[in-house]
This record gives structure tokens, sequence and C-alpha cells, in this order.
């Protein structure tokens, strides 16, 4: 067997002439990564999450790497609702959305989350990730063109891959690049869909929506925004990057997933009830997918009760965003232009960030490396996400081991 | 064009888009060893097109592993 290889040797596509030719070689070096401890994937946890967890292994650990900002997963008033629905309509929903699998339940959640986003109607997926790709290959085909913000979520990705259209990529937040490729390339193509996260999802930083809205109209094109991380934190109200702009109703299309601030699972399109007609009767991972279980679907929709009448949890977030992140940048860190629940801690090398996400864990602080190549090589970090229960005692301990960790490792 | 005059123009959009200059023993290294990222892999490819009038599907960009690599996937499409 050759030598070991690393991560991204792994990427390149060999000559082979069998599928399972690669598996040794990641299998090297997945048993040499978990013998130097710096696999720190699949952490196994024993209590519901939330901002204080048990983790297998480690102990108590301060929760710093959860997608549950409103801490709505373990919410009392969410789980009773969920516990309601599995004791009316059962554990599981029996068949796919179009067939036998839609319950009053799920159209009140499709209701609740149009009337969120003041929206005609919406559709629910069974993830955020088959929202994004069943939304995109259903409306776009070969022959169209999408153009996509660099740093937007791989399944918008996969979404436009199926879709058979020709895919280009801008800088991100680049709309001077945008406009430069739809100058070259728009006739050449017939319908154009503009595609980006709300909020971005390495960076905690927000598109540039009213650029975005005025290119689409002078360029006949459709946008697509992902609300994954802007649903319930970014806004006024909490109701995402159209509020935060103060744009209520000019996106032709928004997506999002059911998992990160509403904290169960699923996914959604939700505008005109024209286009999620559509969407619902081509999408693939719709069609051939059985809907959400009962349970889930009371969760979401006491989810969408809570943050439709209390925004104290949206509140008590922005206060440890403030809290911690303007003490971050006062050390020196480079945390980017996030103004969200994601603090991207930019260390920039792979191995002083791996040893520092090593060394938070050892001192009980739950959060996630990311290096090459989720992002680029110069810019791996910690990524952070707070959420709306960390106690300013919680956050004080993060910000003291951040310091003196930063110090000893030339960060700041 | 031929190979070698693609490859020449190839070097001098790298080096302008990412500032970096590759020598002739690194043809073959990984672009990411060299300090090129995927934001300087678009780049290229929107230069590309422009100079050589082709569109450059992005998803196609895996296939820019290295600087041969890039020189044999425009021999294969775009090369008499």
């Amino acid at each position: 067997m050759s030598s070991q290889k690393s991560f991204f040797d792994l990427f390149i596509p060999q000559e082979r002439k069998d599928i399972f030719a690669p598996l040794n070689d990641f299998n090297e070096y997945l048993k040499s990564s978990i013998a130097a401890k710096e696999y720190a994937y699949r952490r196994t946890l024993q209590t519901p999450t939330s901002s204080k967890i048990q983790v297998a292994e480690f102990g108590q650990m301060i929760m710093m790497g959860s997608n549950n900002y409103l801490d709505f997963a373990n919410n009392p008033q969410v789980v009773a609702a969920a516990k309601k629905a599995l004791e009316g309509y059962g554990y599981g929903s029996g068949s796919v959305a179009l067939l036998g699998g839609t319950f009053e339940l799920h159209r009140k959640l499709e209701t609740s989350i149009a009337n969120f986003y003041q929206r005609e109607h919406a559709a629910v997926f069974p993830t955020g990730y088959s929202a994004n790709v069943g939304t995109i290959s259903a409306l776009v085909q070969e022959g169209d063109l999408i153009l996509m913000d660099m740093y937007a979520h791989a399944s918008l990705v996969d979404g436009a891959t199926l879709s058979g259209a020709t895919v280009k990529f801008f800088q991100h937040n680049d709309i001077k690049h945008l406009e430069k490729t739809l100058t070259r390339l728009r006739d050449k193509f017939g319908g154009v869909l503009i595609v980006t996260d709300g909020v971005f999802s390495m960076d905690g930083d927000v598109c540039v929506l009213p650029d975005l809205l005025s290119i689409k109209q002078k360029y006949n094109a459709r946008l697509l925004i992902d609300e994954a991380h802007a649903i319930g934190i970014i806004g006024k109200e909490g109701r995402g990057t159209e509020e935060y702009f103060n744009r209520i109703g000019e996106v032709d299309i928004i997506t999002g997933t059911l998992s990160k601030a509403p904290a169960g699972i699923g996914g959604y399109v939700t505008g005109s009830s024209k286009m999620v007609e559509y969407v619902r009767h081509f999408a693939s991972s719709y069609i051939f997918s059985t809907s959400l279980p009962p349970p889930v679907v009371g969760g979401l929709i006491e989810v969408f009760h809570i943050l439709e009448t209390d925004l104290s949890h949206k509140a008590k977030l922005e206060h440890n965003i403030e809290r911690f992140a303007g003490k971050l940048r006062s050390l020196g860190f480079n945390i980017g232009e996030t103004i969200t629940a994601i603090i991207p801690i930019i260390i920039g090398d792979e191995p002083r960030t791996k040893t520092m996400a090593k060394e938070m864990a050892e001192a009980g602080i739950f959060c996630s490396a990311v290096v090459f190549p989720a992002v680029s090589k110069t810019q791996s970090r910690l990524r952070i996400s707070l959420m709306s229960s960390h106690t300013d005692k919680e956050i004080d301990r993060v910000l003291e081991l951040l310091e003196q960790l930063g110090r000893k490792h030339g960060v700041i | 064009m031929g190979k070698d005059e693609f490859k020449k123009k190839l070097l001098t959009i790298i080096e302008k888009q990412s500032n970096v200059v590759i020598k002739p023993e690194e043809f073959t290294t990984p672009l990411p060893e060299l300090g090129i990222d995927s934001l300087h892999a678009v780049m290229i490819a929107n230069d590309l097109e422009e100079i050589f009038d082709v569109i450059i599907d992005d998803r196609e960009i895996k296939k820019f592993i290295n600087v041969n690599s890039i020189v044999d996937y425009f021999e294969e499409k775009y090369m008499d």
C-alpha cells in the first residue's frame, strides 16, 4: 500500500478498477487521525443538547458548537407539543406527503411558515438539504444559468448540479463580480437563478440583499436565498434576511431548514402558491421522501408560535453575541464580519487550529475546528455557535480560555 | 493555440489572480499546496473564459488539480 495520504489527497480522483479502491487509504487516515486525538467528529452526547451537555469520554462540557441557537431543542413548551402530537398522531407518518403522508399537522406547519415569511404558501421537506436540492432541481433546467455565491451551502451546489444548468460562482458578496458575469453571459442562457445564503454558515455574515434584488431586476433573473442560519436570528422580529434589510416580500424563492434555530428536522420552500405547488410536484426529494414524523411537526408548530409571540430568546442571544463578539474583537481576534450567533475565530493555519480545538475540548468546551477543504487553507478557524441559554459566566469562561490559548499560540 | 502557448498564458493568469509563480517542477503539484484555493480557481476560470471565448461550468473546476490537469482539460475540450 502507498504511503499515507493526506485528507486532501483523498479528494483527488484516481484511476481504479474497483470502487472500493480508496477505502484502505481513507481508513489509514482515519486511524492515524484518531490515534493523534485529532479526530473530533461524532462525539457522543449523553444528555439533551443545550448550553451545558454531558459528552462521552469528556464529561460535562459547555456547548459552543450547536445550531440550536435559541435552545428550542429541549424547550419545555416545544417538548410538550411534540409529546401531544406523538400521542395524538403516532410516531411515523407512513407515506410520502403527496400520497398518504400529509396530516393536518403538516398543513398547519406549512401555514405557520408561510405566515412567518408573509408568503402565500410553503412546502415542508424532510431536511433543509433536500429542500434546497429539490427546489433548485425542480425549477431550473439545462440551458439555464445558476449564479451562486462562492460561500453558498453545499446543498445549493448539489441542487444546481442535479438541475443540469450551467453554474458560475461569484466571489463572496461581490456584486461587481456577479454583474460582470451576468453582462458577459446573460444572453447565452435562458432562465437565470441567483443563489445565496441569507446568513453564511461558516462566517456568520449576511448577503448583500438590496444589491442582489437590484441585479435580479436588471438582468431578468430570479433570486433564491437560503435562510437556514437567518431564521429566528436576524431582523427585528427574527424573520430573517428580508426583514433585516426591510425588504419583506421581494425575494422570489426562500428556502431554509427547520433544524437550526427551529431545532427540529426538516426544510422548507416558501413563496407564491404557484411556485410552491410546482416545486411540490416536481422536486424528487419531496415526491420520493416520507413526510416528517408527527412529533417533530407538532414541536415545530410550537416553535413558530414562540417565534411569533416571544422575542425574549432572541434578545438573550443578541446579548450573548454582543458580549462574546465584542470581547473577542477587543482582544484582537479576527472574527470577520459576523453579526450573528456564528462566530468564526480565524486562526489561519490548520495545525494551530486543530491544537486549539483539542485544548478547548480538554478544558470542557465543545467547539468545531473548520479546516480545508471546508474553508481555504489560510482560513482555518474555530467555529463557535452561541445560544440564547449561555450564561454570562459560561461565556466569560470560554472567553478567558480563548484569550489564554490565543496568546499561547500567537493568534493575538 | 498549442499546448505550450496555452500553458504560458495559463501561468500568467494564475500569477495575476493568485500572485503565485509556478515553476516547471511544480506543474504536477496540487494547486492548494501552492497556495491557490478555490476562490483563485474561479477567477482563473473566468479569465480563461474571457480570453478563449468559452464557458466553463464552475463545477468543472474540481478537475483543475494542478497546472498539467488544467492544460489537459483545455486540450481535450477546446483545442483542435
